[in-house]
């Protein structure tokens, strides 16, 4: 009765869908950020590693533009 | 022509809790920013107004839930939308006096559904919709916020915990242009598709459309985005004192994982049609926020008067909305009722404004200003 009311389905989809959202876009944001202080941090020897934080820092960046960017575009769909 | 007269009162009506509803909830969109300095608060109002605009083009679903998913489209006359719009701006404007941030959603299906209840019988209404797409969504959706926030400062936390914490702020501060630019589209998405969704049923009572297609017209769509746009941007700074600074104190990474959070629920929510609460959402997403740092961080008497703001919502904007309808036919079926109610409601809102303004002038220089 109460999951003929309740679409339990749907419902926890959208438990999935945020929380799956929520981490994700943590971690890539989180990993972008010390991408970014370490890569700073180490400018005035510009080497290997430098350049390894830099990268992971555009990458992730780049991820959590393109998470964003489907999300909102999922949403239009509908 | 009666009709007419009362149809451009219900669209008036609605356009002004519109408005209602972006000066009511500006403060969820900006408040985190405003309270961690990412922004200042002018620029943070500006751009959210804009995003509010935008974000309302985006999806008609929540549109189409509210319009059709509580009440019998059939029995509606334009009379109870008009009343039950009458009980949601009553019960906003009482909030906001007191500056607790309840729903704005709420507030208008409750007065929709206290006006029905008055003019058609229990019937009428579906109560298995309003459980189901209402109360339950609104039940879990702070508790999933405030389990999302808690759940991403911790990853945060744990990830950026040895770097050093002033360029750290400095990235999160950025990360929040993006993160409350999210917020407000989605809150643009989510609650100005409430008001579209009652325009078009006042525009079905009429006649103008008909019952069976819900079809939101487009200039429907155009002005619910304005007016809630207009009313963000005018914006309610009692309330943003209350999000930002008295829950709990932020850092700019947990203003990042509120607002986040909160944008990733309620866009995840408006994909499924749920007409969320977003001042629900982003008060968990604070709290939440707080929490996972320490318990003790969050207020939490403040925390049990938006609560207790919360639950009083559907009853309370239900009763307002049935002496509403009461009132108004009263004066009969015409347009006298309704007129002689917007005269009322303009009055007492122009003297509540005029006193409440004189003591709350929006901070000029950066939060600690105000």
């Amino acid at each position: 009765m109460t999951s003929e009311i309740v679409e339990v389905g749907k419902l926890l989809g959208v438990v999935r869908d945020a929380l799956l959202g929520a981490v994700v876009v943590s971690i890539l944001f989180s990993l972008a950020v010390v991408g970014f202080v370490r890569a700073g941090e180490r400018q005035a020897h510009r080497n290997a590693t430098t350049f390894g934080y830099a990268a992971l820092s555009v990458i992730c960046l780049a991820c959590c533009g393109a998470l964003v960017v489907f999300g909102v575009t999922l949403l239009t769909r509908k | 022509m009666e009709g007419d007269v009362i149809l451009v009162v219900v669209i008036a009506t609605a356009l002004a809790f519109d408005f209602t509803n972006g000066f009511h909830d500006t403060a969820n969109v900006v408040a985190t920013s405003i309270s961690t300095r990412a922004l200042p608060p002018r620029v943070a109002v500006g751009v959210a107004a804009l995003l509010n605009f935008a974000g309302a083009f985006i999806s008609l679903k929540v549109a189409e839930t509210v319009g059709k998913g509580f009440v019998d489209t059939a029995e509606v006359t334009t009379t109870i939308v008009f009343a039950g719009l009458i009980g949601a701006i009553a019960w906003n404007l009482a909030t906001w006096y007191f500056g607790l941030p309840s729903s704005s959603s709420h507030a208008l299906i409750g007065g929709l559904v206290g006006s029905m209840f008055v003019a058609q019988g229990a019937s009428a209404i579906d109560w298995n919709g309003l459980l189901g797409k209402l109360i339950v969504p609104a039940v879990v959706a702070p508790l999933l916020a405030f389990l999302a926030a808690g759940l991403a400062i911790t990853i945060v936390y744990r990830i950026v915990g040895r770097s050093r914490p002033g360029p750290v702020a400095r990235s999160f501060r950025l990360g929040q242009l993006v993160s409350g630019g999210l917020l407000a589209l989605s809150h643009g998405t989510n609650d100005a598709q409430k008001t579209m969704g009652v325009m078009t049923l006042a525009l079905v009572a009429h006649g103008s459309l008909k019952p069976g297609s819900f079809h939101v017209p487009t200039w429907v769509v155009l002005s619910a985005a304005s007016a809630i746009a207009l009313g963000t941007f005018i914006g309610g700074w009692r309330i943003i004192r209350t999000m930002g600074m008295r829950i709990i104190r932020m850092d700019p990474a947990q203003g990042f994982a509120a607002q986040g959070t909160g944008a990733t629920v309620i866009l995840a929510a408006s994909a499924a049609g749920y007409p969320l609460s977003t001042t629900h959402v982003i008060s968990g997403g604070i709290m939440g926020a707080g929490a996972a740092k320490r318990l003790s961080a969050v207020r939490w008497g403040v925390a049990g008067n938006i609560a207790f703001a919360w639950v009083l919502t559907l009853p309370a904007a239900a009763a307002v909305g049935a002496l509403a309808y009461g009132v108004s036919v009263l004066f009969g079926n015409g347009p006298l009722g309704p007129l002689l109610i917007s005269i009322s409601l303009l009055a007492l809102i122009s003297a509540v404004f005029a006193r409440r303004l004189r003591g709350s002038r929006a901070p000029s220089g950066g939060y600690a200003a105000s």
